[in-house]
C-alpha cells in the first residue's frame, strides 16, 4: 500500500539556482544520458518508448549497412516493422517464381527499394527469416489491452522454435543464422524454459561466423537472462555488464537485470573480468544509481582505469550536483526555499572538499587522457567553494591548454560567472556591460540562468549600497509598485524617467521594467499615493501633470453614488456619470470650496456629504475602490479584523512588500459628521448619521474590532434625535442591524 | 523517544512474534475461544506471486479473508495499464480470497471522466480472469478425465464470484470526483452479494468534507504510516498512537460507513544517505546487522553502515544509517483500542501484511 496517510497540500516547492556546467565537456556517448540524475530518472524521464526507439533505429541501421546503403531506410523499416505476413509471403512466392516480375506485386510494394532488391537478387533466405520474425513476434509481444491477460502461448512457441530449429542448419548466411538464434533464444527465453536457453545458445552458437552486429548483443541478454533464472547470478551479471557497456539498444534492460546480493558475488564478478577496463565498467555501471556515493566510485575507477570515459561523465555528474548545491548560493534570494527543499545537503560541504581533493590526485598523478578538462574542474569546484582567486587562477592556468571548443566555451561562461559573483561595487560603465549583455537573446538562449545571476547579483551590491530603486527594477516589474505604493521610490523614478540626457543603466532598466508609459503610469502611482491618504488637493495636482488627453487612460468611476448596502462588485448603470480621476477630485474640491463659501447650511451639508460619500465609496469598502487603489484582495476584510495587516499592509505571494488596502475611513466619517452637524434639515441630518455610522462600523473592523465590540454611536444619535424622520424608517427597512439595534428585529448579537 | 524492546536472552524476531500472539491472544476470550463481540480479522496479502503453502498457519485459521493485491492500475505511455499483476502459484491450498486493486491517484487525475466506464470494464474482466485462474484447481494435478469434467463445468458455468472486492487509493478532493464515479460504477457492474470496499487514509476520514465519503458498501481505515519517513529522527513512522490520535478529534461525526481497521504487521529498515531516505529494506531486524565489521550500533534501532557492502543486493555506503522500523505490540493495541470507538465494535481488523 502507499507509504503516506496524511495529505500534503499547496503548491510544491521549486528550485531556483543557476547552471551553466554543459556535459557535453565530457567525452561522452549521447545515448548514456547520465549526468544528474544517473539512469534511473533518465529512463523515468523518458520512458521505455525511448529505449523501443533505440532498439528499432539500431536494428534498422544494421540491416542498411548489410545492404551497403542501397535501399532506403524507411522502406527497410516498412518492411520489417510494417509489413504483414501475408504480403510478405506474396514476396517470398515472387523470389520463388523465376518469371516473377516487380509488377506481380500489391502496388506499394513495388516502389520498396527493399523489395526491389530483394527480389532482384532473389534473396529467398532474407524473406524466409522476415517471415519467421513476423510470426515469433506476436507471441513475444504483450496484448494490446493492458488489461488483458496474454493468452498461453507456450506450444506455439515450442512449435515455432522447434520450426527454426529445422531451418537453422540450411541457412547459408552467417548473419541470418545470428539472427534466427536470436529468435529462437528469445521465444524460449519468454516461455520461461531457461534451461532450454542455455542449451540452445551452446548449440547454436558455435555454428555462426558472422561479423560483428548487435544482435550479437542481444542474444547476450537472453542468455545472460536465462543465466540469472537459474542460479548463475555472476556469469549473468557479467554478461549484463557488458552489454551494458557495449550496446546503448540494450543498456537499459542490462542495468535493470544487473544484480549483485552480496559482497562475495560482487568479487566474484571483479575475477571475472578479463581486464582492468572491465572492472572499472562495473563501478561505472553502479554508479548510476541515482543514489550513489559517485565520489567513492570514481576513486575505484580511477584506481583500476585512470582513462575510463565512464569517470569523465561521472565527475560532470558530480559537479552538476555540487552546482546546484553551491553557485551563488550567497546571492540566491530564494535561499530559504532551497532549504526546505533540502539544499544544499548537510554533507554537501564534505562532498566538494572530497571532489576537490580527487581531483587533485588526479591531476598529480597525471594518468588521465585529459588533464585539460580536470584543471578546469578545479577552476570551477574553486569557484563553487567560494575561492574566487584560486578559480581566477585555476581558468587563467588552463586557457592556453584549451583547444576543444566546448570547452574553450565552457572556461567562457565560468569566467563571467566568476566575474559577476565577484562584483562589489558597480560603476556606470560596468552597468552599461552587464545591460548590454542583458539584451542579447542569444547569448541568454545558451546561458539562460545567466540574467538571474545578474540581477540577484546586482540586487544584493546596490542594496549593500542603499541603492533602492535599482534594487528594485532589478527583480520586479515596475507595476508591481502598485500593490504597495512606495513614495520614495515613485519620485526617484519620475524623476529618472523624466531625464532624457540620463542614459544610465538605471534609467535603460526602468524604461525595460516599466514600458513605454512608465513616465505616465508614476504619474498616477503618486496621485493615487495622496489619494490612499487623504491629500485631495496634492493628488489633483500630480495627477493634472499627466496630458489632459491622457487623463482617461487611468480608469473612469462614478464615487458620487449613495448606496444603503455596501456591495463591492455592483453593475453600474448605462447611463450613470462616469468622472476621470483629475475630473473627480477637482469636484471635490470645488465642492469643498463652495461649501465654504455657502450661507447656506443645506447647500453645505450637501456638498460636505457628496464629498464624504466619495471617500466612502472609493475606500476598500466601496462599490468604486479602483478609484483609489489597484488591487483589493476581499480576504483582507477578514484578516484585519483579526489584527491582521500592519498599517493596512498584508503579506500577498504577489509582492513581497505586500498589498495596501486603502481602509481607512476618518476622512468620510469627518465628512459625513460635518454634514451632520452642518444641516438643519432632519432628513438630511438623519442620512448623514445614518452612513456615518457605517463608516463607524467600518472603522472598527479596519482598527481590529478594539476593545471586542462594536461602539453603536451613530445607531444611537440616529435612534434618539432622528426617530421621526423618514429616512429613520427607510433605514430599518433596508438595514437588517439597525432595525436590530433598534428594536425591530431579533439578531444574534453583533 | 518509544524504541523497540531488546532483551539480550531473546532475539527482537522472537519478541515480535511473542508480541503478535500477545496481541492476538488479547482479541480471544478467557477460554481461549473467540469472544463473539471481538471483531473479525484478515490479513493482506502484497506480493506480486501468491503461494498459499508458504502463508502462515493463522490465515487458514477460522477461514479469515485474505486482501490479496491482483495488480496496480497505472498511468502507462497515455493510458492505464494493469501491471505488477498477481502471479498465482498453481498448487497449495485455496483460502477465501478478497481482490484488491490499487489505482494510483495520478491515473485518476488524467482520466477523462467519459473514459472511467471502460477502465471499471476493464478492472473487472481481468480481476475475473485472475480469480477465475485461483479458484481452479491446477490442472497439472488432475487425471485427464478429471480435466474433462473440470472443463466441461468450468465452461458451463458463470465465473466464480468474490465476496468483496477493495480498492486502493490515495484520492485526493481533485480526483475524489473521478474515483467516486469509478467506485459507482464498479459497485453497479458487482453482484448485489458482492461488497464493494475501499481503503481510507486518516486525513481522508477526518477531512471528510472536503476528502468526501467514497461510495462504497464499507471502508477500511489506515492507521499505519503515520510519521514522517523521510526524517531520520522520527521514532517510528509505522505507528505511533500519539500521531493517531488527532485524527480522532471528539467532534467528528460517525463516520456514515461501516469501518474496518488496518493495522501493520511488517517491519523494515529505512536506510538514510546524506540525510535522505533511500531506501526501505523489507523485512530487516537487529539480527541481520550484526556484523561489527560492516555495522555499528548507534541506538536503540540506530545503526550505522561502517563499511560499504552489498545487502540482500542493496549497496550500502559506509556512512548510511539505518532505522530499524516494526509496529510495537503495544502500540498496536493501543491504536487499536483508539480506533475501537469509531469501528463501533462492529468492523475487521485488518493486518497488513503477511508473505515476505
Amino acid at each position: 500500500m502507499p507509504q503516506r496517510v496524511d495529505g500534503v497540500c499547496g503548491r510544491p516547492l521549486e528550485f531556483y539556482g543557476y547552471q551553466f556546467l554543459d556535459p557535453s565537456i565530457a567525452r561522452f556517448d549521447e545515448r548514456f544520458l547520465p549526468f544528474v540524475g544517473g539512469f534511473e530518472s533518465i529512463y523515468e524521464q523518458y520512458g521505455i518508448e525511448a529505449t523501443d526507439i533505440v532498439q528499432e533505429r539500431d536494428n534498422i541501421d544494421e540491416w542498411y549497412e548489410r545492404y551497403c546503403e542501397a535501399v532506403r531506410k524507411k522502406d527497410l523499416r516498412a518492411i520489417i516493422y510494417g509489413e504483414s505476413e501475408n504480403r510478405l509471403g506474396q514476396l517470398r512466392l515472387a523470389i520463388a517464381n523465376p518469371d516473377s516480375r516487380l509488377g506481380d506485386l500489391p502496388p506499394n510494394m513495388r516502389s520498396n527499394t527493399f523489395v526491389r532488391y530483394l527480389l532482384k537478387h532473389r534473396c529467398a533466405e532474407v524473406v524466409d527469416y522476415l517471415l519467421f520474425a513476423k510470426k515469433a513476434e506476436p507471441l513475444v509481444t504483450a496484448p494490446r489491452n493492458r488489461f488483458a491477460k496474454a493468452p498461453p502461448r507456450g506450444n506455439a512457441m515450442k512449435t515455432l522454435v522447434n520450426e527454426g530449429l529445422g531451418t537453422f542448419p540450411t541457412v547459408k548466411s552467417h548473419y541470418l543464422r545470428l539472427r534466427y538464434a536470436y529468435q529462437l533464444l528469445r521465444l524460449s527465453h519468454y516461455r520461461g524454459d531457461y534451461e532450454h536457453v542455455l542449451e540452445l545458445y551452446d548449440y547454436l552458437m558455435p555454428k555462426i561466423d558472422a561479423d560483428p552486429s548487435l544482435i550479437y548483443h542481444w542474444i547476450e541478454g537472453h542468455h545472460a537472462g536465462a543465466l540469472l533464472f537459474v542460479g548463475r547470478r555472476t556469469e549473468a551479471a557479467y554478461k549484463f555488464s557488458r552489454i551494458f557497456i557495449e550496446c546503448p539498444s540494450k543498456r537499459e534492460s542490462a542495468y535493470r537485470s544487473f544484480s549483485v546480493r552480496t559482497d562475495a558475488e560482487w568479487q566474484d564478478l571483479l575475477n571475472r573480468c578479463k581486464n582492468d577496463q572491465e572492472r572499472a565498467d562495473l563501478y561505472v555501471l553502479r554508479a548510476q544509481n541515482d543514489r550513489a556515493n559517485l565520489i567513492e566510485e570514481m576513486a575505484s575507477i580511477y584506481a583500476l582505469d585512470p582513462d575510463n570515459r565512464g569517470l569523465e561523465m561521472l565527475l560532470v555528474r558530480e559537479m552538476k550536483l555540487l552546482e546546484k548545491e553551491f553557485l551563488g548560493d550567497d546571492v540566491n534570494p530564494r535561499r530559504a526555499r532551497n532549504r526546505r527543499l533540502g539544499i544544499p545537503r548537510p554533507d554537501a560541504r564534505d562532498r566538494l572538499i572530497n571532489l576537490q581533493a580527487f581531483v587533485l590526485t588526479v591531476l598529480e598523478s597525471g594518468q588521465v587522457a585529459r588533464p585539460e578538462l580536470w584543471k578546469l574542474a578545479s577552476g570551477y569546484l574553486h569557484l563553487l567553494a567560494g575561492d574566487f582567486h584560486y578559480a581566477r587562477r585555476a581558468f587563467w592556468t588552463v586557457e592556453p591548454d584549451l583547444s576543444n571548443d566546448t570547452l574553450v566555451r565552457q572556461l567562457g561562461i565560468f569566467r563571467r560567472v566568476l566575474d559577476v559573483l565577484a562584483i562589489s561595487q558597480l560603476n556606470d560603465s560596468l552597468e552599461s556591460v552587464y545591460f548590454d549583455l542583458l539584451g542579447n537573446e542569444e547569448f541568454l538562449a545558451q546561458y539562460p540562468h545567466f540574467d538571474n545571476l545578474i540581477y540577484d547579483k546586482f540586487r544584493d551590491v546596490y542594496q549593500d549600497n542603499n541603492e533602492r530603486g535599482k534594487a528594485f527594477l532589478l527583480t520586479h516589474e515596475l507595476k508591481d509598485l502598485r500593490y504597495n505604493l512606495d513614495i520614495g521610490l515613485i519620485q526617484e523614478f519620475r524623476a529618472l524617467a523624466a531625464d532624457t540626457n540620463d542614459n544610465s543603466f538605471e534609467r535603460r532598466l526602468l524604461l525595460d521594467r516599466g514600458g513605454p508609459d512608465a513616465e505616465f503610469d508614476l504619474v498616477d502611482m503618486e496621485a493615487t499615493y495622496y489619494l490612499q491618504r487623504g491629500q485631495v488637493k496634492l493628488a489633483n495636482k500630480i495627477f493634472r501633470e499627466l496630458p489632459a488627453e491622457r487623463w482617461n487612460s487611468y480608469g473612469s468611476y462614478s464615487p458620487f453614488i449613495q448606496r444603503i448596502n455596501d456591495r463591492i462588485n455592483r453593475r453600474t448603470s448605462d447611463t450613470l456619470r462616469l468622472y476621470n480621476k483629475a475630473e473627480w477630485l477637482q469636484r471635490l474640491i470645488d465642492l469643498e470650496e463652495e461649501a465654504e463659501l455657502s450661507t447656506d447650511p443645506e447647500i453645505a451639508a450637501r456638498n460636505y456629504f457628496t464629498i464624504g460619500l466619495a471617500h466612502y465609496n472609493v475606500s476598500y469598502f466601496g462599490y468604486s475602490w479602483r478609484a483609489a487603489d489597484y488591487f483589493r484582495d476581499s480576504r483582507n476584510a477578514a484578516r484585519v479584523a483579526l489584527g491582521g495587516g500592519k498599517d493596512y499592509v498584508f503579506p500577498t505571494d504577489r509582492y513581497d512588500n505586500g498589498n495596501y488596502e486603502n481602509m481607512s475611513m476618518e476622512l468620510a466619517r469627518y465628512y459625513f459628521e460635518r454634514a451632520r452637524r452642518t444641516t438643519l434639515n432632519i432628513e438630511t441630518g438623519a442620512k448623514a448619521a445614518f452612513y456615518a455610522a457605517k463608516a463607524e462600523r467600518n472603522q472598527f473592523y479596519a482598527d481590529g474590532r478594539p476593545g471586542g465590540r462594536r461602539a453603536f454611536g451613530y445607531f444611537g444619535l440616529l435612534r434618539d434625535y432622528y426617530s421621526e424622520s423618514n429616512f429613520y424608517q427607510r433605514a430599518i427597512e433596508e438595514c437588517r442591524t439597525f432595525a436590530w439595534f433598534t428594536g425591530n428585529l431579533a439578531l444574534p448579537d453583533q | 523517544m518509544r524504541v523497540l524492546p531488546t532483551v539480550p536472552s531473546l532475539s527482537w524476531g522472537d519478541l515480535l512474534v511473542l508480541g503478535w500472539l500477545f496481541v492476538l491472544l488479547a482479541s480471544c476470550s478467557e477460554a481461549g475461544k473467540p469472544n463473539v463481540t471481538d471483531p473479525q480479522t484478515g490479513y493482506y496479502h502484497w506480493e506480486s506471486t501468491l503461494r498459499t503453502d508458504s502463508l502462515p498457519k493463522v490465515v487458514f485459521r477460522d477461514s479469515v479473508p485474505l486482501f490479496t493485491r491482483f495488480f496496480d492500475v497505472v498511468w502507462q505511455d497515455g493510458a492505464p495499464a494493469a501491471v505488477a499483476r498477481l502471479t498465482i502459484d498453481p498448487d497449495g491450498p485455496r483460502p477465501p480470497l478478497v481482490p484488491v486493486v490499487f489505482i494510483t491517484n495520478e491515473t485518476l487525475r488524467r482520466m477523462e471522466t467519459n473514459e472511467i466506464a471502460g477502465l471499471a470494464t476493464d478492472l473487472l474482466s481481468l480481476i475475473d480472469t485472475l480469480y477465475f485462474d485461483y479458484r481452479t484447481p491446477s490442472r497439472r494435478s488432475l487425471t485427464i478425465s478429471d480435466r474433462r469434467e473440470l472443463t466441461g463445468k468450468l465452461i458451463l458455468r458463470p465465473p466464480p464470484t468474490y465476496p468483496e472486492l477493495q480498492i486502493d487509493c490515495d484520492w485526493t478532493a481533485s480526483t475524489r470526483e473521478t474515483y467516486f464515479t469509478l467506485l459507482r460504477r464498479l459497485r453497479a457492474a458487482l453482484p448485489p452479494k458482492t461488497d464493494l470496499s475501499c481503503t481510507i487514509r486518516l486525513h481522508q476520514f477526518r477531512d471528510r468534507e472536503v476528502q468526501g465519503i467514497p461510495p462504497v458498501d464499507r471502508g477500511t481505515l489506515m492507521a499505519y504510516n503515520v510519521g514522517d519517513l523521510d526524517d531520520w529522527s522520527t521514532p517510528n513512522s509505522i505507528i505511533d498512537s500519539n500521531l493517531t490520535a488527532p485524527y480522532l478529534s471528539p467532534q467528528l461525526d460517525p463516520y456514515p460507513l461501516p469501518l474496518d481497521l488496518a493495522l501493520p504487521r511488517f517491519r523494515w529498515g529505512a536506510v538514510y544517505r546524506r540525510d535522505r531516505l533511500a531506501y526501505l529494506l523489507e523485512g530487516l531486524g537487529p539480527e541481520a546487522l550484526l556484523d561489527t565489521t560492516r555495522f555499528g550500533f548507534l541506538a536503540p534501532t540506530r545503526y550505522a553502515v561502517r563499511q560499504s557492502t552489498y545487502f540482500n543486493g542493496t549497496y550500502l555506503y559506509a556512512g548510511d544509517r539505518i532505522r530499524l522500523e516494526a509496529p510495537d505490540p503495544a502500540t498496536v493495541a493501543a491504536v487499536r483500542r483508539q480506533f475501537s470507538v469509531v469501528q463501533g465494535g462492529v468492523g475487521r481488523v485488518l493486518y497488513f501484511r503477511v508473505g515476505s
